[in-house]
């Protein structure tokens, strides 16, 4: 269909009222309950400080005078991943606003296949975005001091960010002290400030949470419709390949791939998204099983459709509201093996600040117990992996027809 | 109940061919081969010599053959218990395996009764007040018991526990006390329940938050059901409806869920033995992937699916038991 169809079809209709559909009838029951809204909110809020992470802590300035000149070092040194970073938030709140946008004004039959194509053309834009920074993008490093050329005189008024240190910075002279006015919340093994290495952290794990629940659900979704949907020998293949899957301990076979594999941090999600996605698998899988036999799954068969369409856009639609749950309990999940694997040192390299890396240095060489580097990125997971976890259980209270009418 | 049983083990059959599958394919599939890691960089061979030594390498170790045939041999030797030597420690991986192996399953066979003893009565409790807040406050502390990461839960129990910094009240490592060996078998005993008090609590906390909560499901479940309603009807009094009635129904279910706590349990060892150095499997194969020691890797990583399958099949077998519907039902 044609956009300016799609624009009668959208005038046309303005003022109708479609009723409530299932997404919201989810969303009302979900934001009854505000300790979801909590989590939600914090959840926000975290990837904001994840996306905005370069401005809140850096030991360049926003603003600084030299001889006279206004220069900007923090935005002239922002590398290709913070520009992607960047790039890929405003695409997914652009994402976001135009699903609540359709809601409204399109039509509940047309939404779906609108739907697909925003959600093509902002990832197509998102791809070629990251893409052409990645490649074009210069490296630039700058290694001036400013506080030592402010010290001297040299440059003045100079604004910085809140928190003013850079998350790689290394002075043996101030390693392991405990919390004080310079560094809130204490310094580690080489002199870096905890709080600045905790800000840029929350990018890690929430982009490892991120990608590695993404490709375990892409490959749980196939599979499991896959299974679902032909039943019979494949689906009893199928099964026993998950069973193998389920019954190895998933922690075990994670750090067994590790062991062999180079350790990048696109590997560790990598292995935690090819180890994680049996639960998505069985429960589309499940779904799929029900969905089958039903009469507009036949109809769409009957129409002679790609099987592709059949299963992806006639059947996931309906069944994708358990995977959910397991998506959001899977972030979490992932975000624990994380910290686990960087804690047990086979996740990313130390410059890399990882929330359980840094807990690792909780203990220093000779034996010594550092509260603050124990307490606050332990915290920081903590806080995070509940978060997740209340939303998926919020998530499920609201999806499940039979705990609404019970309670 | 026999064919039951004999059935169910010849089921485990693929899955651990699956297993030793998997970790022979990860081995393979990774980037480098033993022979060139054996070899080191070869300056100091010229490039025949290194290619001839290489070759000869390679078929020394059958790394000539086709995969399928490499796992062949791999796996009839697997079958024989032999996962070949040690790097590090110059021995048979199977002889480690042996020391290590009964360390891992008393710290979780202990956790595991542990998570049962008191989820079970929790559950019950929580599901007979529901709504009051008893249970408000307890479910609010078991979601963040099942949330909190073990390693910084081990992490602050030793810094503020067992260090000089603050309280000094349990060991932070090992099993037992150098002296113990010297110890007559009760103050022995007594020494290491005080080394395994700190990790079992770190093992078994996160367990039995989720079982908890999937006892008050199931109790909720069956306290809302009919037949419940007939025997408050009858004039039963409130202990029997929960413990003959419901309860009964409820704790079937529960068994099955040692299915999906053992994997985390096993793989959780890992963290825990390496936190309080305990010399079990989890610090074996922790230590085996920071020094590349690929066989012991192979071999503990095959051990823990065997003992998770194992695990799997008396979970299986106690609920066939427990519930004769299930096992006839399979059985046909």
């Amino acid at each position: 269909m044609k956009t300016n169809e799609y624009k009668k079809m959208e005038l046309k209709t303005e003022k109708k009222n479609w009723g409530t559909s299932y997404g919201q009838l989810v969303w009302q029951q979900f934001s009854k309950n505000r300790t979801n809204l909590v989590c939600m909110w914090f959840i926000i809020i975290l990837f904001t400080i994840a996306v905005l992470a370069p401005f809140i802590a850096n030991d360049k300035p926003l603003i600084i005078h030299i001889d006279g000149k206004v220069h900007f070092p923090l935005f002239d040194t922002l590398t290709a991943n913070d520009y992607a970073v960047f790039i890929a938030a405003i695409t997914g709140i652009t994402l976001i606003s135009l699903i609540r946008r359709n809601s409204r004004k399109v039509d509940p039959f047309l939404r779906s296949g609108v739907l697909w194509k925003q959600v093509l053309i902002c990832t197509g834009t998102l791809l070629v975005g990251i893409i052409l920074l990645l490649v074009f993008m210069p490296r630039k490093l700058d290694a001036t001091d400013y506080r030592a050329m402010i010290a001297s005189g040299k440059a003045s008024d100079a604004i910085f960010p809140l928190v003013p240190y850079g998350y790689g910075r290394t002075d043996i002279k101030v390693s392991q002290k405990p919390p004080s006015n310079e560094h809130w919340l204490g310094t580690d093994d080489v002199g870096s400030d905890v709080l600045c290495r905790l800000i840029h952290g929350t990018r890690i794990s929430l982009s490892v949470g991120f990608v590695a629940v993404g490709i375990a659900s892409v490959i749980g979704i196939v599979f499991g419709a896959i299974m679902g949907y032909f039943g019979g020998k494949i689906d009893f293949l199928g099964m026993r390949l998950l069973e193998i899957m389920m019954s190895v301990p998933t922690f075990f076979l994670i750090i067994t791939i590790v062991a062999f594999f180079p350790r990048s941090l696109l590997n560790i999600m990598i292995i935690i998204g090819i180890t994680s996605w049996t639960d998505d698998a069985r429960f589309i899988r499940a779904e799929f099983f029900k969905l089958r036999n039903q009469d507009f799954v036949q109809a769409a068969i009957s129409l002679g459709l790609p099987l592709r369409s059949i299963l992806f856009r006639h059947m996931l639609p309906n069944g994708i509201a358990p995977v959910l749950v397991s998506i959001t309990f899977g972030v979490a999940g992932a975000i624990f093996i994380e910290s686990a694997l960087s804690f047990l040192g086979f996740g990313v390299a130390p410059p890399t600040p990882s929330w359980g890396q840094m807990l690792s240095t909780g203990v220093s060489t000779t034996g010594e117990f550092l509260w603050w580097l124990t307490l606050f990125p332990g915290l920081a997971i903590f806080f995070t992996v509940t978060a997740y976890n209340l939303l998926g259980e919020g998530l499920r209270d609201a999806i499940d027809p039979k705990l609404r009418k019970a309670v | 109940m026999t064919t039951y049983i004999i059935r169910r083990i010849l089921l485990m059959i693929p899955t651990i061919l699956g297993i030793t599958i998997m970790v022979f394919a990860i081995s393979r599939a990774a980037p480098g081969d033993p022979v060139s890691l054996s070899m080191g960089p070869n300056g100091q061979m010229n490039a025949q010599r290194a290619a001839d030594v290489r070759k000869a390498r390679m078929a020394l170790y059958g790394l000539d053959k086709p995969i399928p045939v490499q796992y062949a041999i791999w796996l009839k030797r697997v079958v024989k218990l032999d996962f070949g030597d040690s790097i590090k420690h110059h021995r048979p991986v199977i002889d480690l395996i042996r020391e290590r192996l009964p360390v891992t399953i008393t710290l979780n066979l202990i956790s595991i009764v542990i998570i049962y003893l008191i989820s079970i009565p929790l559950g019950i409790f929580t599901a007979v007040k529901q709504g009051k807040f008893s249970d408000k406050v307890s479910s609010i502390i078991l979601f963040m018991l099942w949330s909190l990461p073990s390693m910084w839960v081990g992490q602050m129990l030793i810094g503020y526990l067992c260090g000089p910094t603050f309280k000094n009240w349990f060991p932070p490592a090992g099993l037992s006390s150098n002296f113990a060996d010297s110890l007559p078998f009760f103050p022995w005993l007594g020494d290491r329940l005080w080394h395994l008090v700190l990790p079992v609590v770190c093992l078994s906390y996160s367990g039995f938050a989720y079982l908890t909560k999937q006892v008050r499901a199931g109790m909720l479940d069956n306290l809302r059901s009919d037949y419940i309603r007939t025997a408050r009807a009858k004039g039963l009094d409130n202990w029997t409806v929960t413990f003959r009635h419901a309860f009964r129904n409820s704790v079937i279910p529960v068994i099955t869920i040692m299915a999906s706590l053992l994997p985390a349990m096993i793989g959780g060892s890992v963290i825990i033995e390496s936190i309080f150095s305990i010399p079990g499997m989890g610090r074996l194969a922790f230590e085996a992937i920071t020094t590349r020691d690929y066989n012991v890797v192979m071999a503990v990583a095959t051990t823990a699916g065997f003992l998770d399958i194992v695990g799997l099949l008396l979970a299986d077998i106690a609920y066939a038991i427990a519930d004769p519907r299930i096992s006839f039902e399979r059985m046909e």
